[in-house]
């Protein structure tokens, strides 16, 4: 009888109980947002998953967005943040400097659970490769992004390009993806650099994308943004945390809330996803024990 | 009365509900404005915090500390209480001019959101960020200018809402003071109205019941209303009463002045009566006797003649007086009618007169002593004869009636088209010696004996007449229930 209860609870319209019993060190997880995209519409995104986990843990959930992908390893530091749904490179850093732990990500609604990095200019600035760049404006994201710096830096380096800020006319830190392709859409930058959900996305949403920009490179697959918690954080609470996002799909509700986030499900992830990140900071000469994320 | 009655609080509720109905529909069509009126200042009062709100943003963004950390929580949250207030304004009905103004708010709003997303997310270049914060700031303040004007113009709309509104409210007092008014003196008048038909009626009724008291019995009380009403079956009523009351007094009268009469004749009679027997007596002898001659035997056969009928006439004022009750047997007077039509079939036809009879369906059965009321026929039939010496027709009609008291009797309806009797005789013609004939003939007994005969019986007879239109006399038995035939 206790082997099939777990069984009688998949599937179902009632709500299941917590999968661990309650009683955590904390009744409150504060989980950070790094700006991956317009803020307010992230914010309204992952508003329908923070009253669902907060149900189904039994503890409060309270989502902060930060102004820099980089703050997120600050902010574990200063502000104790519990968790953070990290960008790949920046899951990466906070790993290696902080030793966060990864716990699940979103499984896209087209299946994939990964993203590659864009490297993208106007199909009228006549650039075709690293080559054309020589002198133009170049819109990054941040500098703690896989596909909004650590690719771009990669990919100039594979060009035997090593000194950007000579090399470039102008860069700049868009601050997120969104705004980084806009930039070169709107012709503040020549060419940029974003995640590929994002860009997808946009050129769904704005016709202009598809038919003014031209993508010139994509990076290997990276890890979509996971949920990431600090190393010393309540193993039970962890526990239920990451079990609750993996069980989602598994009752009407949480199938609900899927589909106001935007995604199938949750996969369990590990640091041993991160490989082609890792990867890609020993191509672009990262060490990233000592590298600096704050944007200049 | 009832019907018009009833009619009245018809009419009242109908004005009742005619007021009401039309008291609802202007309050309603007040609230309705009023709705309209709370509702654009809800509108309003929506625009102005959302020109709070997006202050309360610009306020932030000059501040100049949007990306720390910890304000931009602040700021995100300040952003979605605008946005919300926006979704509220937006999704309120305006005028085609506002909505198409709230959807370049909305898109500017977008914008804005965007250009602040993009400043919170900057974090390179001072002079990039500078440019953003300017740029984020700008759309803040067009939306705010934007949102002004807005209100600016609903505030115009506003206001000539709410002078609208105060017409109708003006319009809603003058139509519903009018309505009560109206009402008011509608209500006063049927109740008036009311009040005075039902006065009228009772002010004759007491006139006449007055009168009556008096001892004016010949009044009536004059019937206007419609048939069925109930002041007409009232007046019916009292008039019956008031006539039964009549003819009874009449009957009492007429009885004890019969009685009396008859009292007198008898105690004249029987002393009249001796003396004419020796009159008679002597009278005979010196008829018989050889030495009176015959020119005086004459005049002895003239008073022989004349006593003859003196004491012929006390024979019948004795009969008169002297009545027997009746030997009632339960018979129906048609038939007593139809026996004696035929004896006195011949002398009417003498007169020209043509009898013709009618019975209405069948009769119930009447005691009766039939020997004395086809006697009181034959006289009626006679009288009838008289009063048309010039020939006419006399129609003999039998049939039920019912007064109101629910008591039946047969009517037998002498209806002759003779000379008539003139009003001041008809009290007099049942007296004893009254006669209304030029040539004083008859012994002036006839209807009074049938009166009394009648009278036995428990009924009466009634006499309508018309002068050179013709009489009739109505013989009136009760049904009673007889047990045996004595």
């Amino acid at each position: 009888m206790l082997l099939i209860l777990p069984f009688l609870h998949a599937c179902t319209n009632e709500k299941p109980q917590p999968s661990v019993p309650k009683g955590y060190a904390q009744q409150e997880i504060l989980i950070g947002l790094i700006p991956e995209q317009n803020v307010f519409r992230q914010r309204e995104r992952y508003g329908v998953l923070k009253q669902y986990l907060a149900d189904r843990l039994g503890v409060t959930i309270t989502f902060t967005s930060l102004s820099g992908y980089g703050n997120i390893v600050k902010r574990f530091s200063n502000e104790k943040l519990d968790g953070a749904f990290f960008g790949s490179f920046s899951y990466a850093l906070a790993h290696q400097q902080i030793g966060v732990e990864s716990i699940a990500r979103p499984i896209n609604l087209d299946g994939t659970s990964t993203y590659r990095g864009y490297l993208f200019v106007r199909r009228d600035s006549r650039i075709l490769g690293a080559s054309d760049m020589r002198g133009r404006r170049f819109a990054f994201v941040e500098r703690a992004t896989s596909a909004g710096y650590l690719f771009p830096l990669a990919y100039f380096r594979t060009h035997h390009v090593d000194n950007l800020s000579v090399y470039l006319g102008e860069t700049f830190f868009a601050g997120s993806h969104d705004a980084a392709i806009l930039a070169v859409l709107n012709r503040d930058a020549d060419v940029g650099a974003a995640k590929s959900t994002i860009y997808d996305q946009m050129e769904k949403e704005d016709p202009r994308i598809g038919k003014e920009l031209q993508i010139l490179a994509a990076s290997d697959e990276f890890p979509e943004n996971c949920l990431a918690v600090r190393k010393d954080l309540d193993p039970k609470l962890k526990t239920a945390l990451r079990q609750a996002l993996l069980d989602m799909g598994k009752d009407n509700e949480g199938a609900a809330v899927l589909k106001k986030f935007g995604a199938r499900g949750f996969v369990e992830t590990t640091d041993g996803d991160f490989a082609s990140v890792y990867r890609l900071t020993g191509q672009a000469g990262i060490d990233m024990t000592t590298y600096l994320y704050n944007n200049r | 009365m009832k019907k018009r009655i009833l009619l009245g609080f018809g009419l009242l509720l109908l004005i009742f509900l005619a007021g009401s109905f039309i008291a609802v529909l202007y309050i309603t069509k007040t609230s309705d404005r009023m709705d309209r009126l709370v509702l654009l200042h809800q509108v309003e009062i929506l625009r102005e915090d959302l020109i709070i709100r997006i202050q309360q943003v610009q306020a932030h963004i000059y501040r100049g500390r949007i990306r720390d950390s910890g304000d931009i929580d602040v700021l995100i949250s300040q952003v979605q209480e605008m946005d919300r207030t926006m979704d509220s304004c937006v999704g309120c009905h305006h005028s085609p001019e506002l909505a198409q103004g709230l959807v370049s708010m909305r898109d500017m709003a977008n914008d804005y959101k965007m250009a602040i997303s993009h400043l919170i997310t900057a974090s390179a270049n001072p002079s990039r960020i500078v440019g953003l914060e300017r740029r984020a700031q700008d759309l803040g303040q067009e939306l705010v200018t934007m949102t002004q004007g807005m209100a600016f113009t609903a505030n115009a709309r506003l206001q000539q809402k709410t002078q609208e509104t105060m017409d109708t409210i003006r319009e809603v007092r003058w139509v519903l003071s009018v309505t009560l008014l109206l009402g008011l003196v509608l209500a006063f008048i049927i109740a008036y109205a009311l009040v005075r038909g039902l006065d009228q009626r009772l002010q004759q009724l007491l006139e006449v019941t007055r009168r009556i008291a008096r001892g004016e019995l010949q009044h009536r009380v004059k019937i206007t209303d419609a048939r069925g009403s109930e002041f007409t079956e009232l007046g019916e009523a009292f008039n019956t009463m008031t006539e039964n009351l009549h003819v009874s007094q009449r009957q009492l009268i007429q009885s004890a002045k019969l009685a009396a009469i008859g009292e007198l004749a008898t105690n004249i009679a029987y002393e009249v009566n001796n003396p004419l027997a020796g009159v008679l007596g002597y009278t005979s002898l010196l008829l018989k006797a050889d030495d009176i001659p015959a020119d005086k035997k004459e005049y002895l056969r003239i008073v022989e003649r004349e006593t003859l009928h003196a004491r012929e006439i006390l024979k019948n004022l004795l009969d008169f007086s002297r009545r027997k009750p009746p030997r009632l047997v339960k018979t129906d007077i048609s038939l007593v009618v139809r026996d004696t039509v035929p004896i006195i079939q011949g002398q009417a036809a003498l007169n020209n007169v043509v009898i013709t009879t009618s019975f209405e369906g069948s009769l119930p059965q009447v005691a009766i002593d039939v020997d004395e009321l086809r006697q009181v026929f034959v006289h009626l039939v006679n009288n009838a004869c008289l009063a048309m010496p010039k020939g006419g027709s006399l129609d003999i009609r039998c049939r039920t009636e019912q007064d109101m008291a629910g008591r039946r009797s047969v009517t037998v309806e002498f209806a002759d088209t003779g000379h008539g009797i003139p009003e001041e005789y008809l009290d007099k013609i049942f007296d004893p010696f009254f006669s209304a004939r030029p040539d004083g003939g008859g012994t002036g007994l006839g209807l009074s004996i049938s009166y009394l005969i009648v009278q036995n019986h428990g009924g009466r007879i009634d006499v309508e007449s018309s002068v050179d239109k013709g009489s009739v006399f109505k013989v009136i038995i009760p049904v009673q229930d007889v047990k045996g035939d004595g």
